[in-house]
């Protein structure tokens, strides 16, 4: 029987390269460094809408919210017609506790989100709703039934909680070193920072117990704090924002940078525990704007800080077969459990989104597949049948009942939350389809949300959006139209999406009029300096273009589709090194950019690396199949340059039977 | 001890009660809803049982009698009474099917959910339902299938006048039922 490989995966939701650079190069996160040194990092790709419990389901499942099932922060409770905080019976699909559970492994899971109530894993589950205190100390300071798996262990993990109220100055001074400025009957920001740290540590009493006394093969621990932090200090963090007050900037300065030493503290104790056989992945699920794209302000809708939030989180792994102080591109939240079941020897879902990231090897470990872990019988230890629903169809089997007369309609405060929630769910799952591509699915979704909601001008901008992908520009200009005739003041993303439309039409010069309006509004809105180097390569005005782009990336280095906009110009000018460069980054930030590898496989051609060019194209075809121009290179390349006449036959075939599909009939 | 006639909306209940009002069993009811095509004889329902999830005092009054309420609210009774429930239940696909043909009736719209969908969301909650029946003391529980009191009026009668342990008058219990109030014959 071969050896079991242990695995603990670490979530830190939030976590930024940006913040962690500075502090690893000032040798302030030793645990940090030495797990990188021992292993690969990089960036990891987000999912839009990037909400925290959708996004770290899909790191467990490997799959997006529509298979996953988990859509929002909150859910309908049909029972008592109000709302509540997203559950673990309401997530479709195995996560990796499970598939791991049932493959002989002895799992935990500790603090995921969402994961209440508790599954019955076969090691221990605390959920999600174990760490915060609902009462004051001197209080009885029950969980809520269910947080603990098995229930025999319940009293162990209560004596493992810290109440904020435990915490002392010490605790709070590495933070905000002035702390006794504060005047704490009218500033409750030492209470908020207290409750942070003490949910924080519960949660790591709780793992570093689990490593030292039970059995493990897999732990997966979420920490939730550095996003807390990050949402309540951000705006105070180096370098001072204008609106921000000296004397609130000097109280507070430290607490981000605090919240990370304090994660450096508490890793290098797991690393410990955890020995140097196990491989560990560190992960977040999104990054957090830390410089001068910090939004000026947060925006009046449901889940509004999480503009606040980077498209990029971080990656670094560490164990058996996997390379040593290497940087990894191209990698995303999907691609988690992929990698781990790789890494196993285990089978991965062919239902699952993501893919194993293959570049982490010392020897490559070939992938293999099965259906579905969906299909795959036996216990898994999630929840019994019985307690898994679907809160969505429940709500609406519950509205056909008060339809029919049969229970009271909730009342308006609880009406108006549910439809806040039914509808932002929706909209979450509309934006999942877009992410996925299926822009129909997507635009059928948020056409029903503007109708039933004309006022909510996210659902239409939106549903705008997808026309415009989908080429249905008349029904996006009407779209537009609405929008228009509703904003009480500047919206200067419709001007940009205005631009958009106006450069599908070729009317570059009414594009420049959109996007320039919407530059002396808002002169550093990401995507809009990039917008304006596609009209100007439109426009054949390269170095406008590259101007444009240049600026885009200036104020927004990790964009992806800025390299890749670059890319092209400089392949319209020739500079066949600086298109290779610009495009390699775009697929190092974004490795399921199809355009950015058919990109790099020109750039590399010209650059006569026609085996790299060839393996560009073959990306771009496996992401995108019907990608002709792709298909066209690989038959010239195989057949002309590399020798491979049968290669440059399948493409041919390819070509011709995509030819014959779209021939009439 | 209480009386509970459940199911699901469109089950039977309101068949149930009216049975059990002729067999000489007393009802807490009102006429908030009057009888109508979609239930000719009545709906013996009590207004208050729609928001029992936050107000049960009515409950007291209904001590030593019957009174309606759908599966979907059994779960907010208190356990400071007993009660025995007469669980209706009839197969999903007419039971959806006759709330459709209702809601089409006042005017309404449904679930936004296919058939298939909705009667898989009912047969989850029946199950939860069914667990939670069995699991706890103070409910005592009789399954009726609809079809069998349309088969067998009397034999289901003496079943239930068995279960409650009453003297209710059989034979009138069973006169209440009328083949032409189904509504949904499946064919």
């Amino acid at each position: 029987m071969s050896k079991k490989h242990k695995v603990l995966l670490i979530g830190w939701d939030a976590a930024d390269w940006k913040i962690i650079n500075p502090l690893l190069d000032a040798g302030k996160m030793p645990a940090l460094e030495s797990l990188i040194n021992q292993g690969v990092m990089g960036n990891l790709a987000t999912l839009d809408p990037p909400m925290s419990p959708i996004l770290w389901t899909s790191i467990a499942t490997g799959m997006y919210g529509d298979k996953h099932g988990i859509l929002n922060f909150t859910e309908p409770a049909p029972e008592t017609g109000a709302i509540r905080p997203v559950s673990s019976k309401s997530r479709k699909v195995k996560a990796i506790w499970n598939i791991l559970g049932q493959s002989g492994y002895k799992t935990h899971s500790i603090g995921w989100w969402p994961s209440h109530p508790a599954e019955p894993i076969n090691g221990i589950c605390v959920s999600n709703f174990y760490q915060r205190a609902h009462a004051p100390i001197d209080k009885p300071w029950p969980m809520p039934p269910g947080t603990i798996h098995p229930g025999d262990k319940t009293g162990i993990f209560d004596k493992l909680r810290v109440h904020p109220a435990e915490l002392t100055q010490a605790h709070l001074l590495p933070f905000v070193p002035d702390a006794a400025k504060i005047n704490q009957e009218k500033n409750k920001s030492l209470t908020s920072l207290a409750r942070i740290i003490a949910d924080c540590a519960s949660i790591h009493a709780a793992a570093t117990h689990i490593l030292e006394n039970e059995e493990w093969d897999f732990l997966a621990v979420y920490y939730d704090a550095i996003d807390h932090f990050c949402h309540g200090f951000m705006n105070f963090h180096p370098p001072k924002m204008k609106p921000v007050h000296q004397e609130a900037f000097d109280l507070y300065k430290n607490v981000v940078t605090g919240g990370y030493l304090f994660h450096d503290m508490m890793l290098d104790r797991l690393l410990q525990l955890a020995g140097d056989d196990t491989t560990v992945i560190l992960i977040s699920d999104h990054g957090f704007h830390s410089d001068h794209l910090r939004p000026k302000g947060i925006p009046k809708e449901p889940a509004g800080p999480a503009h606040q939030h980077r498209d990029y989180g971080i990656v670094c792994m560490k164990g058996h077969n996997i390379l040593k102080d290497e940087r990894i591109y191209g990698a995303g939240l999907l691609d988690i459990v992929p990698t781990i079941l790789n890494l196993l020897d285990l089978p991965i879902g062919r239902d699952m989104d993501g893919k194993p990231l293959m570049q982490i090897f010392e020897k490559p470990v070939s992938p293999q597949y099965i259906p579905s872990w969906e299909a795959v019988e036996g216990d898994c230890g999630m929840l019994p049948e019985d307690v898994q629903h679907d809160p969505y169809a429940e709500q609406e089997a519950m509205e056909q009942l008060i339809a029919l007369g049969y229970v009271e309609k909730p009342d308006d405060d609880k009406q108006k939350a549910l439809n806040t929630t039914l509808n932002e769910s929706k909209y979450f799952l509309a934006r999942i389809n877009m992410q996925k591509n299926a822009f129909e699915n997507a635009a059928s979704i948020l056409k029903k949300l503007h109708t039933e909601n004309p006022a909510e001008t996210r659902y239409a901008f939106y549903l705008a959006k997808c026309h415009h992908i989908l080429n249905d520009n008349d029904l996006c200009r009407d779209v537009i139209q609405t929008i228009v005739r509703q904003q009480e003041k500047h919206f200067p993303q419709l001007d940009l999406l205005q631009g958009s439309l106006a450069l599908a039409d070729k009317k570059y010069v009414e594009a420049l009029a959109f996007l320039e309006k919407a530059e002396k509004a808002d002169p550093r809105m990401p995507t809009l300096h990039q917008q304006i180097g596609m009209v100007y390569l439109k426009m054949n005005k390269f170095i406008d273009a590259e101007r444009a782009l240049l600026k885009a990336l200036e104020i927004d280095p990790d964009s992806h589709i800025a390299h890749d906009r670059l890319a092209l110009v400089y392949l319209k000018m020739r500079r066949n090194q600086e298109a290779a460069y610009y495009a390699l980054n775009a697929v190092g930030l974004l490795f399921h950019f199809p355009t950015a590898h058919y990109h790099l496989g020109l750039a590399l051609a010209r650059l006569q690396n026609h085996d790299r060019a060839a393996q560009a194209f073959e990306v771009c075809v496996n992401i995108l199949p019907g990608d002709k121009a792709a298909h066209r290179m690989l038959v010239r390349l195989y057949k002309n340059k590399l020798n491979l006449p049968d290669k440059a036959k399948e493409h041919q075939k390819i070509l011709d039977s995509q030819k014959n599909k779209e021939k009439p009939s | 001890m209480i009386t509970i006639v459940s199911g699901l909306p469109r089950s039977g209940t309101s068949l149930m009660m009216q049975m059990l009002k002729n067999g000489g069993m007393e009802l807490l009811t009102d006429e908030n809803r009057p009888a109508d095509e979609s239930n000719q004889n009545g709906y013996f329902e009590f207004e208050p049982v729609k928001s029992l999830q936050k107000e049960n005092g009515w409950l007291a009054s209904a001590e030593s009698k019957a009174v309606k309420i759908i599966a979907q609210l059994l779960a907010f009774l208190p356990n400071n009474h007993q009660y025995k429930v007469i669980f209706m239940q009839r197969p999903l696909k007419e039971t959806a099917a006759s709330q459709k043909a209702m809601l089409e009736k006042i005017g309404l719209l449904g679930a936004n959910l296919k058939e298939a969908i909705l009667i898989d969301t009912f047969t989850k909650q029946l199950e939860r339902i069914y667990g939670m029946l069995e699991k706890n003391n103070q409910f005592d529980t009789l399954y009726v299938e609809y079809h069998q009191i349309l088969k067998e009026p009397e034999e289901q009668s003496l079943r239930i006048n068995d279960f409650l342990d009453f003297d209710l008058d059989v034979k009138s219990m069973s006169r209440a039922v009328d083949a032409s109030m189904w509504h949904q014959k499946m064919k």
